[in-house]
C-alpha cells in the first residue's frame, strides 16, 4: 500500500526517522492517501510544522512545498505564508508540546481568527525528540523525565481548548482507527476557516518505557483503553477524567 | 547663533490643550508655503496636567539641527509652559500668552497677551480650539507664513468632524493677531 | 543585475512627516506587501500606518498577538514571496532574535525598522536610546551577517528604508533601519520621489536555492507554489534544503558563505560621509541623530577655528572598519558620540590602529546636544 504514494514522497529519501512502533508513519501515510482521496495537486500545498518528531512528518518526507520551522512558530509562519499567497492550502502538522506549549498563544489566537489553515497536532502526549520531558498533553500522574513521580498537572483537553478559541472545525482521532481519521482529516482540509485534527499517536520510547508499556503493541493498546467514541460517550460528551474522546467537537 | 534665515516657535502648555497639533499645524503650513520645517514634541508623564511642548524650526534653506534650543516665539498656552520655558528665549525674542492663564515676570522680554482661551470659549464655544487660534495669532502676529497654507494645512491634520470648527478657530486667530491686542505694557502691538 | 525603477505609489513632492510615517510610506515603494507586527512604543506608527497603506495596496496587514508570532508570520510571507517587513523596538527585537537568526540561516529576506528607546529592558518607553548596535548583529546565536542603516533624518527614514528592501532581497538577509525615536518621531520636510529603484527578487529557476558554486554567492530566492518543492528548514542543510545534521563540511561551507556574502560586498553595502576631514586633528564619528548634533557642534567648532571634522556612518553593519583605518593613517585622534556606552566606539577603537579614541557615551534618555559635543571636542583640541 505504501507504494501507491511513491508519487508523493521524495525519491532521496530512504526512510522516516521514527522509532519502531512510533505513530507518525501511520499519520504521514494517511495524510497522503486523503490529499489522493481528495483529488488535491499537493503542488498547490505549503506544509509547515515547528520542532520535534511530529515536525519531521512533512519535512523532507513530502515531495511538496515544506517549511520547517522554529519550535512553536508553525502556525505564525503559516499565518504568514497563507495571507502573502491566500492561493496556497496550508497544513500545519506538528507534535503536541510545540503546538500547545511554546506555540499555545500561536494557535489560539490562529483559531480565533479563523485563518484558512489545517493544523494536525500528533499528540504523543510527551516531548519525544529531547527525551521524554512532560507535556501539557501528558495525562494526570503519567512518568516522564520531568515527573518521575508522575505528573501532577492536569493535560490540556486540546480539542476543548482550540474550539473554545473559535475553531470551526475540531476533530480528535488516533493513529488506531485510520479510516475514521482519514475522514476527518479530509473534512479538516475541505473545511474553509481555522480546522484542527488531534491525533494520538503512541510513543513507545519515550512514553512507552517510562510507563511500563514495554511494547509498541502495549503503547497502542493504552491509547485504546483511554479513547471514547463521541457517539459511545453518550450525548453529553463527557467521560472520566483519564479518558479521551473521539469525534468531530461540533457546538456545545 | 542664530541664523536670521530661521524661525525657531516653541509652544508651551499642559497636556490636553492641544500644544502637539498646534506645532504639526504650523510645521506643515510652512512646508505648504514653501519653506523647510523641522518638528518635535514632547510630554510629561502625565496625558493631562503635565507641560507640553511643541517646537518647530522654520528656514528658507534644508534645517541642518532640527530641535529648537533658544526660541525667537514662545507661545505660552498656561503658567506652567510659560515658566518652563521663558529663559529658553533668544534675545530680542518674542512670547505671545495666554492674558487669562498666564501671569508674567515684569522684567520679560518682548511680550503679548492675548485672551485666547476665553476667546475660544465664548466666541467659538469651545474651550478645545485655542490653539489652532494661537497657530493664527502667531502667523499673524509674526508674518511668517501665509493664510493659505494654514488653511490647507488646518484640512490635513484635523479629522473632518471637527474641521468647520477649526478652520473658524483659525481665522479668529489671524484677526486677533492682525489687529495686536491687549499688550503687557498697554500700547497696541 | 534585476533592479528596476518603479513608482512609489504614494504621494510625491513636498511632504511634512515624521520619520515612522516616512518609514510606512517607504515601505509601500520598495513594494513591500507584507506586514505582521505588535506594538510597542515609539514604533507603533508605522504599523499603524501599513494596516491602512497595506489593503490600499493589494498587500496583506496583519497584527500578531506577540512579536514572535509577528517576524514569524514575516517569513512565512516572504517565502511565499511577498516583501515583508515588521517594526519594533528594543524589548520586540530581544523577543525576535530566535527567529533573525532562522532568517539568516535560511536567506530569508525581510526588513526590521528599530525604533531605538532608552534600554535596557523595558527602560524609559517613550524616550531616545541607542543601545541596539549590537543587538541587530549579535542578537542570536551563532555566526550570521545583517545590514544595518542609520538614518539622522526624516528623508533618510524614507530612503533607507528603501534602501533596506534592496538589501534584504539583493543578499537574502535580513535587513534593519536602525532608527532611533528621535527621528522616528521627528516632522521634517521630505521631498519625496514619484519613483524609486528596487531590487526584484532574484529566481533562477531549476538552480538549488540554499547554495552557489561560488563561496560567497547568494543564492535564487523561489517561493512557495512554484512547483519547486522547496525544503526550507532551520537545521544545517545542503543547497537543496536536506537537513545534513552530520556533515562536518556541510555546516562549514555554510555558515562560511553566509558570512562571505555579505563581507565580500562591503564595498557597495559600506556608506558612509565625511565632513571637513582633509585637514582635521580630530574626527568626530557618529551617526543616527547624533549626526545631526555631531555636525552642527563640528561646524561651530570650526567656524572657531579648530581643525576638526566628522565621518558619519549611514551603513552599521557590515563596520565599515576601512574607512576608520584610512583616516587613522594620518594624525587624528577620534571622539565617538552616541546614546549607548560605547558601542560603535569599540568599534573604532580596534580599527583605529592605536590612535585616541574617546566615547561620549550619554544614556539619559535624553538625544546629544550640540553643546555636549563641542565642549568634548573643545576639550580634546
Amino acid at each position: 500500500m505504501v507504494r501507491a504514494l511513491d508519487h508523493h514522497l521524495r525519491p532521496e529519501v530512504k526512510a522516516t526517522p521514527f522509532c519502531p512502533g512510533c505513530g507518525h508513519g501511520i499519520l504521514l501515510g494517511l495524510i497522503l492517501r486523503k490529499i489522493d482521496a481528495l483529488e488535491w495537486d499537493i503542488g498547490e500545498m505549503l506544509f509547515v510544522s515547528g520542532i520535534g518528531c511530529a515536525a519531521w512528518i512533512p519535512s523532507p518526507n513530502y515531495l511538496a512545498d515544506t517549511l520547517h520551522t522554529l519550535h512553536g512558530r508553525a502556525v505564525a509562519f503559516a499565518t504568514g505564508a497563507k495571507l502573502a499567497n491566500p492561493a496556497l492550502k496550508v497544513m500545519v502538522i506538528s507534535g503536541d508540546g510545540d503546538l500547545a506549549s511554546i506555540g499555545g498563544n500561536h494557535l489560539i489566537h490562529a483559531a480565533r481568527r479563523g485563518i484558512d489553515l489545517t493544523v494536525v497536532c500528533a499528540n504523543n502526549q510527551i516531548y519525544g525528540m529531547t527525551g521524554g520531558q512532560v507535556a501539557p498533553t501528558t495525562p494526570k500522574g503519567s512518568r516522564t523525565a520531568t515527573t518521575a513521580d508522575g505528573n501532577p498537572y492536569p493535560p490540556f483537553d486540546l480539542c476543548k481548548l482550540v474550539k473554545a478559541a473559535g475553531a470551526t472545525y475540531v476533530a480528535r482521532g488516533s493513529v488506531l482507527r485510520p479510516r475514521q481519521l482519514m475522514d476527518e482529516i479530509g473534512k479538516a482540509l475541505t473545511t474553509p476557516s481555522f480546522s484542527f485534527v488531534e491525533v494520538l499517536s503512541p510513543c513507545p520510547t519515550q512514553y512507552g518505557r517510562r510507563n511500563r508499556l514495554d511494547t509498541p503493541a502495549a503503547a497502542m493498546d493504552e491509547i485504546r483503553d483511554h479513547c471514547r467514541v463521541r457517539v459511545e460517550a453518550g450525548e453529553a460528551g463527557s467521560c472520566a477524567a483519564d479518558m479521551l474522546l473521539l469525534g468531530e467537537y461540533g457546538d456545545g | 547663533m542664530a541664523d536670521p534665515m530661521t524661525h525657531d516657535v516653541r509652544f508651551a502648555g499642559l497636556g490636553g490643550q492641544g500644544v502637539v497639533l498646534a506645532g504639526l499645524v504650523l510645521g506643515h503650513a510652512a512646508v505648504l508655503d514653501g519653506l523647510y520645517a523641522s518638528g518635535a514634541s514632547s510630554y510629561g508623564a502625565q496625558a493631562r496636567g503635565s507641560v507640553a511642548l511643541a517646537e518647530v524650526r522654520l528656514s528658507d534653506e534644508p534645517i541642518d539641527y532640527p530641535h529648537v534650543e533658544d526660541a525667537d516665539l514662545l507661545v505660552a498656552l498656561s503658567q506652567e509652559g510659560y515658566e518652563a520655558c521663558r529663559d529658553r528665549l533668544r534675545e530680542g525674542g518674542l512670547v505671545l500668552y495666554d492674558l487669562g492663564l498666564v501671569k508674567t515676570a515684569d522684567d520679560g522680554p518682548r511680550q503679548q497677551g492675548y485672551d485666547v482661551a476665553a476667546v475660544a470659549r465664548d466666541e467659538l464655544d469651545s474651550a478645545q480650539v485655542a490653539n489652532v487660534v494661537w497657530v493664527g495669532v502667531a502667523a499673524a502676529a509674526t508674518g511668517w507664513i501665509g493664510d493659505d497654507a494654514l488653511r490647507e494645512a488646518v484640512r490635513l491634520r484635523v479629522p473632518e468632524r471637527f474641521l468647520e470648527l477649526n478652520l473658524r478657530a483659525l481665522e479668529k486667530g489671524l484677526e486677533l493677531g492682525r489687529c495686536g491686542v491687549k499688550t503687557k505694557d498697554g500700547g497696541g502691538a | 543585475m534585476p533592479y528596476s525603477t518603479i513608482p512609489t505609489g504614494v504621494p510625491a513632492g513636498q511632504r511634512y512627516m515624521s520619520g515612522n510615517e516616512a518609514a510606512a510610506e517607504a515601505a509601500i515603494a520598495a513594494g513591500c506587501r507584507f506586514y505582521a507586527g505588535y506594538p510597542i512604543t515609539p514604533s507603533s506608527e508605522i504599523m499603524d500606518n501599513l494596516s491602512r497603506l497595506l489593503p490600499a495596496h493589494d498587500g496583506a496587514f496583519i497584527q500578531m498577538e506577540d512579536e514572535i508570532g509577528s517576524i514569524s508570520a514575516v517569513c512565512g510571507a516572504s517565502w511565499s514571496g511577498a516583501k515583508a517587513m515588521t517594526a519594533t523596538s528594543g524589548p520586540g527585537l530581544s523577543l525576535m532574535q530566535e527567529c533573525l537568526g532562522y532568517s539568516a540561516f535560511t536567506e530569508t529576506p525581510l526588513v526590521v525598522v528599530d525604533v531605538q528607546r532608552a534600554g535596557p529592558s523595558t527602560g524609559q518607553a517613550t524616550k531616545v536610546g541607542g543601545g541596539d548596535i549590537m543587538t541587530v548583529k549579535y542578537g542570536s546565536h551563532g555566526d550570521y551577517q545583517v545590514v544595518a542603516f542609520a538614518p539622522w533624518s526624516v528623508a533618510e527614514m524614507f530612503s533607507l528604508t528603501v534602501d533596506a528592501f534592496n538589501a534584504a532581497e539583493m543578499l537574502r538577509v535580513p535587513a534593519f533601519v536602525l532608527a532611533e525615536e528621535a527621528t522616528g518621531h521627528l516632522f521634517e520636510r521630505v521631498d519625496t520621489p514619484s519613483e524609486v529603484r528596487v531590487y526584484d527578487r532574484d529566481y533562477r529557476p531549476g538552480e538549488p536555492p540554499f547554495d552557489t558554486p561560488e563561496l560567497d554567492g547568494v543564492p535564487s530566492m523561489p517561493r512557495f507554489g512554484q512547483g519547486e518543492n522547496l525544503l526550507v528548514t532551520g537545521s544545517t542543510h545542503n543547497g537543496l534544503g536536506f537537513r545534513k545534521v552530520e556533515d562536518p563540511e556541510v555546516h562549514d561551507r555554510l555558515v562560511r558563505r553566509l558570512n562571505r556574502k555579505v563581507l565580500a560586498r562591503k564595498d557597495e553595502l559600506c556608506r558612509y560621509e565625511t565632513h571637513f576631514i582633509d585637514d582635521a586633528k580630530l574626527v568626530v564619528v557618529a551617526y543616527g541623530f547624533t549626526a545631526r548634533s555631531a555636525l552642527r557642534a563640528v561646524k561651530i567648532a570650526r567656524e572657531a577655528g579648530l581643525p576638526v571634522g566628522m565621518l558619519r556612518f549611514i551603513t552599521i553593519w557590515p563596520f565599515c572598519r576601512e574607512i576608520i583605518e584610512e583616516i587613522a593613517a594620518r594624525d587624528v585622534q577620534f571622539l565617538v558620540p552616541e546614546m549607548n556606552l560605547g558601542q560603535v566606539a569599540d568599534l573604532v577603537q580596534a580599527a583605529s590602529l592605536g590612535r585616541r579614541v574617546e566615547a561620549l557615551g550619554q544614556v539619559n534618555g535624553k538625544t546629544i546636544a550640540p553643546a555636549s559635543i563641542l565642549q568634548a571636542i573643545e576639550g580634546i583640541l
